[in-house]
């Protein structure tokens, strides 16, 4: 080796160390003394966790030494003796109207202190409410994030949250808020009632480009903002040449949307120039029906569909703002007025979601986009730093109105890997998790010595195999009724969820208002299939040929796997063969969407408790395809059913159509109704005041969870 | 040798290149949105089927389970992926193919205006690599966070691999034969066969739960053994503060990443040396009456390395590869966690991203291997 090579090969080596090293160390300024006892803190902290830690030790003894160093130097005293006065304040409970007051957390000094640390399966794609659409980002959204009411943990019904009380009009369109005064953002604002007139309007703004502005869609003035900014959508695709991005279910669903749009509505919401609109809307509509026309002889006909600059012109001016004014309304800093366009009753259990929470103005516009890194809320927890697929850092709220949480820090520890998670939980590193590897239950829990407790609790959710009845042969309700007798559910209970859960009868879970008790579905009878197999015109079910079972698995150890090859062996007893078909969530979720799969599986999890969440969304005529009814059924008789349960103010008088529309779903049998799962929440015994409810563990609320130190040290 | 850098660096260039194209190809596979924006249907040649092929959207994926036709298409415009992929054809609709006008449109086009070349032409001249669709993030801040972990843990790895692989290749040549040998060729032999996840599981067994000589899994701070550092006051200004954190999080994964290369390495040292010990200069420098030590280290295993620099070039490619398991395994959020969320989410910005940077780094890293040749043998000279 020559000189120069060798001073190659050393400097490569030095270089790749001093990257390592170079992450590592720190060097930090440390004169001010709140630093320095944060740091103590810290050291202190891991004195604890850390057992061999002499070197620690000695760190601490060294920050002491320099804080009583610094402290008769003259430094600033702490500001932290101030804050804890503002926390000793402790706020009044508020009755609110209708229903029990969100109860303020009791003062037990005890409780206070430690840092809980949950373990979570993904970094959170989203901590801005206006984009958090999965259980992840709702788990962390729920400690920093709140709206106008929540749910109780008893029965899941509404309790006012930063609303004090509300009245609906007897029509049940308009709802008065009052809210309370002393609700203070993470960043010391108050709240008031502009911060929700602009939080909900976000959710509808298309530049926020939110994925759930279904939420707010009924509010007076944004159907007729959508139709029509949808309808210009189109017709500048067809102006410009843009044939290709012209769909026939995109103009079908615009024309649908257009039909709905009347002056009296416009003139309702305060839309400018209400005459002028409707004209330009009609003009639109007849415009988009030529389109459909165009398009349904094939695209090129769509050259010959002039669209006139004019029309295009009238539809130029469309802001948010000029149609939601008089559904989004804000009286006075307390009182917040929502009108909706026509009665829907779920609404206010929709305003409990994370996404419907209110976000100071300031900060969203400060951020734009960026507004998920930089999250502020009203929550018992705030965001102090998110170091992107490691943890998520949170600490209690001083100024939380229902006053300070128990627990100091709250962190969500990404650990992508199951075996991983659980082995961290084991050697005492994560306090909780939620989502247990299947093969791991049974082994957790016949173990008396494992270090941990579960909880576990019927969620609001059911399990399905779905026919797409469009499609032959199961355009035939006789098939799959047929198809529902022959399945085994119990077996796949078993097999899949060990046990964990409860046979499906119908579509919706119990424990959701509206549960059918007496409703009869389909068990498991071999002879019953057969004959209805006959009836259908197969005495042979070999003639129905080779079924395609779709799934969507990760592995062949996954328990869609195992789902499906329970069914292909039931299937094959009435002697129908299956062929079982997997792709992965993308590609499996698009192919349903489509209505390409005529057996597939598939769940449902509550958004809220609500019939409506479920039935409405699966069975509705409207949801075809991406909104969510994935079998593509269609009857006017549910639909109008399902539409008047949406229209209907009394609660009471909700239940039967809803029942009724089950009973028609269910002797319809778009789905095999398999099961409500259970839940797991795993736990350590030293983590108290963990509130279990239907709607699984990701909705546990933390601003009541403590950590009991006196246990925490015998572990 | 000038003229021989410049020619690999430019052909570098290609490679990059079509690695980018292949993969971006790759990648929309999926979701076929138009590769071109046809003229045909405007002239009355009927809709192709393909154009019904998209089969996964992003968007969509967003959504959850209860999506809004509306919605989607509207984030989808704002996104961009409405564009078609590789030609856009906009500009000949209206305007006359003589016109320079009409060029002119055709080739804004091509920039802003289809996704592959709006997206290259980003990265190459901007060096602005999007942002994702999933998180709204910037995609280069995402790489350069997930970048530093992974050059982390290769680094280790590659160290942990050269220091096994070298003295175990040289001990099992000089002892060629002997027990010593076949203990470390036995080693070699388990550490090739076994998978990084299987290593991974069981040292997170023996280390953690068993020994708990590592406090836990991932990058977590608070699990990180710290070392304050007593620096003399005069090097360091009054009020500031050295530590060291102990990167305890990188010896378990660096170990599991370094087997396999490093008994890859083990096997090859020793066959090199096996050759080179038997060499005349070797027995020259014995009959010198130079000590075995000296023999060994600086005349035989020197001339040894040279294949197993060429053993190490490629082994790179296996170190990033497997760096996406052991991420996973153990929990650290460097490229290879990254990569595989996005691809879960079709993240197409950050695949593409991540691509173009691990390229770049693979292409590069094999060019300077290539190049240490001619520095560690002087036989070798490109011209």
């Amino acid at each position: 080796m020559t000189g120069s090579s060798r001073r190659v090969f050393f400097s490569i080596l030095v270089l790749l160390g001093f990257t390592s090293i170079g992450c590592c160390v720190r060097v930090s300024k440390t004169s001010d003394i709140e630093d320095l006892k944060a740091r103590l803190a810290k050291a202190e902290q891991r004195a604890d966790t850390i057992e061999s830690s002499i070197k620690v030790n000695e760190r601490v003894a060294a920050l002491e030494a320099r804080i009583a160093e610094l402290s008769r130097a003259g430094a600033q005293p702490p500001a932290s003796g101030q804050q804890s006065a503002a926390v000793a304040v402790a706020l009044p409970a508020v009755p609110a109207q209708g229903s029990a007051a969100a109860t303020p957390i009791a003062e037990h000094p005890e409780r206070r202190g430690g840092e809980y640390r949950q373990g979570i399966g993904t970094d959170p794609p989203s901590l801005d409410p206006a984009h958090i659409s999965d259980t992840t980002s709702d788990r962390v959204g729920l400690c920093m994030f709140e709206g106008l009411v929540e749910f109780n943990e008893e029965d899941l019904g509404l309790q006012p949250c930063i609303a004090k009380s509300w009245e609906t009009s007897p029509d049940g369109t308009v709802f008065t808020f009052k809210l309370r005064d002393d609700v203070k953002f993470h960043n010391g604002k108050l709240v008031t009632a502009d911060d929700f007139v602009y939080s909900f309007a976000r959710l509808l703004e298309p530049k926020t480009a939110s994925e759930r502005t279904w939420l707010m869609e009924e509010v007076l003035g944004y159907k007729p903002f959508a139709a029509l900014l949808a309808a210009r959508g189109q017709l500048k695709f067809v102006a410009e040449g843009q044939f290709e991005k012209v769909e026939a279910d995109k103009v079908h669903d615009g024309l649908l949307k257009l039909r709905d749009v009347k002056q009296e509505e416009l003139e309702k919401c305060g839309a400018p120039d209400p005459k002028g609109l409707a004209a330009a809307a009609a003009k639109a509509l007849a415009k988009m029906e030529t389109i459909e026309k165009a398009v349904d002889k094939g695209r090129a006909e769509l050259a010959k569909v002039p669209v006139e600059p004019e029309l295009l012109k009238s539809l130029e001016n469309l802001k948010l703002w000029d149609f939601i004014s008089k559904g989004l309304v804000a009286p006075d800093k307390t009182t917040l007025r929502i009108t909706l366009g026509r009665p829907f009753a779920p609404f206010l259990t929709i305003l409990a979601m994370r996404n419907a929470a209110v976000v100071p103005k300031e900060e969203a516009e400060k951020w734009g986009d960026q507004f998920s890194q930089h999250p502020v809320g009203t929550g018992p927890f705030k965001f102090v730093k998110w170091d992107h697929a490691v943890a998520v850092e949170l600490e209690a709220f001083d100024d939380y109105f229902l006053g300070r949480p128990f627990v100091d820090k709250m962190k969500f520890r990404v650990l992508p890997d199951d075996v991983a998670r659980l082995n961290e939980f084991e050697i005492g590193n994560i306090e909780s998790m939620n989502e247990i590897p299947d093969e791991k239950y049974e082994a957790i829990k016949a173990n008396p010595n494992f270090p941990g407790v579960i909880d576990e609790m019927e969620t609001l959710s059911t399990y399905y195999i779905g026919f797409n009845v469009t499609k032959k042969p199961f355009d035939n309700p006789l098939i799959r009724q047929a198809f529902n007798c022959a399945t085994r559910k119990d077996t796949i209970l078993n097999v899949i969820r060990r046990g964990r859960g409860s046979l499906a009868n119908g579509v919706l879970p119990p424990g959701m208002v509206g549960y059918n008790k007496e409703l009869k579905g389909y068990n498991y009878d071999k002879q019953r299939a057969l004959d209805l197999l006959k009836q259908a015109g197969y005495p042979d079910p070999s003639k129905l040929g080779e079924i395609e079972f779709w799934y969507n698995a990760t592995s062949a150890n996954d328990p869609n796997a195992k789902l499906a090859e329970v069914i292909q062996q039931n299937l094959r007893e009435i002697g129908v063969t299956t062929k079982l078909q997997s792709t992965d969530w993308a590609t499996y979720i698009k192919k349903v969407d489509r209505g390409e799969l005529g057996l597939f599986r598939m769940a449902w999890v509550a958004d809220y408790p609500d019939a409506d969440n479920f039935l409405y969304i699966l069975f509705h005529s409207s949801m075809k395809g991406e909104g969510g009814n994935y079998a593509f059924y269609s009857n006017p008789k549910v639909d109008a059913l399902l539409e008047k349960g949406r229209r209907t103010v009394d609660p009471k008088a909700r239940v039967p159509l809803y029942q009724e529309a089950e009973k028609i779903i269910v002797e319809e049998a778009p789905w095999v109704f398999l099961y409500h799962a259970k839940q797991a929440f795993l736990h350590k015994n030293y983590v108290k005041g963990v509130k279990l409810t239907a709607m699984g563990p990701d909705a546990i609320r933390m601003r009541t969870v403590w950590l009991d130190k006196s246990m925490m040290k015998t572990k | 040798m000038l003229n021989y850098t410049i020619r690999r660096l430019l052909f570098a260039i290609g490679v990059i290149w079509a690695v980018y194209t292949v993969t971006f190809c790759l990648a929309h596979i999926e979701v076929l949105t138009p590769l071109v924006n046809t003229v045909e249907s405007w002239r009355g040649i009927p809709e192709k089927e393909w154009t019904k092929l998209g089969l996964a959207d992003p968007v969509r994926l967003k959504m959850g389970q209860h999506g809004d036709v509306n919605t989607i298409e509207r984030i989808r415009e704002e996104l961009g992926l409405n564009d078609p992929l590789f030609l856009n054809l906009r500009a000949f609709r209206t305007g006359s193919i003589v016109s320079p006008a009409t060029w002119q449109q055709f080739f804004t086009d091509q920039r802003y205006k289809t996704q592959y070349f709006r997206h290259f032409c980003n990265a190459l001249f901007d060096q602005d690599l999007g942002k994702t669709i999933r998180t709204r993030e910037d995609v280069a801040e995402i790489i350069w966070r997930g970048a530093k972990v992974t050059v982390q843990l290769a680094a280790a790895g590659i160290v942990l691999a050269m220091a096994m692989g070298l003295v175990l290749g040289i001990l099992s040549a000089v002892y060629q034969n002997t027990w010593i040998d076949h203990f470390c060729m036995f080693w070699a032999i388990v550490g090739i066969s076994a998978p990084v996840y299987l290593v991974g599981l069981m040292m997170i067994m023996f280390f953690i739960n068993w020994l708990r000589l590592i406090p836990g899994l991932g990058m977590e701070e608070s699990l990180l053994p710290y070392l304050t550092i007593d620096v003399p006051w005069f090097l360091i200004p009054p009020g500031w503060t050295i530590e060291f954190q102990l990167p305890t999080y990188l010896v378990l994964p660096a170990l599991a990443l370094g087997v396999r290369p490093g008994a890859a390495l083990a096997r090859m040292m020793r066959t090199t040396m096996l050759e080179v010990i038997r060499q005349d200069y070797v027995r020259t420098a014995r009959a010198k009456g130079l000590d075995e030590f000296t023999v060994i280290i600086k005349h035989a295993a020197r001339n040894a390395l040279i294949p197993v620099v060429t053993v190490l070039g490629l082994e790179l490619a296996g170190l990033l590869t497997g760096a996406i398991l052991t991420e996973t395994v153990f929990s650290l959020p460097g490229l290879g966690y990254q990569s595989w969320q996005a691809l879960k989410d079709l993240d197409f910005s950050l695949i593409m991203g991540t691509v173009l940077f691990v390229s770049v780094i693979y292409v590069m890293a094999n060019l300077l291997v290539d190049l240490s040749y001619a520095l560690l043998d002087p036989r070798i000279r490109y011209s």
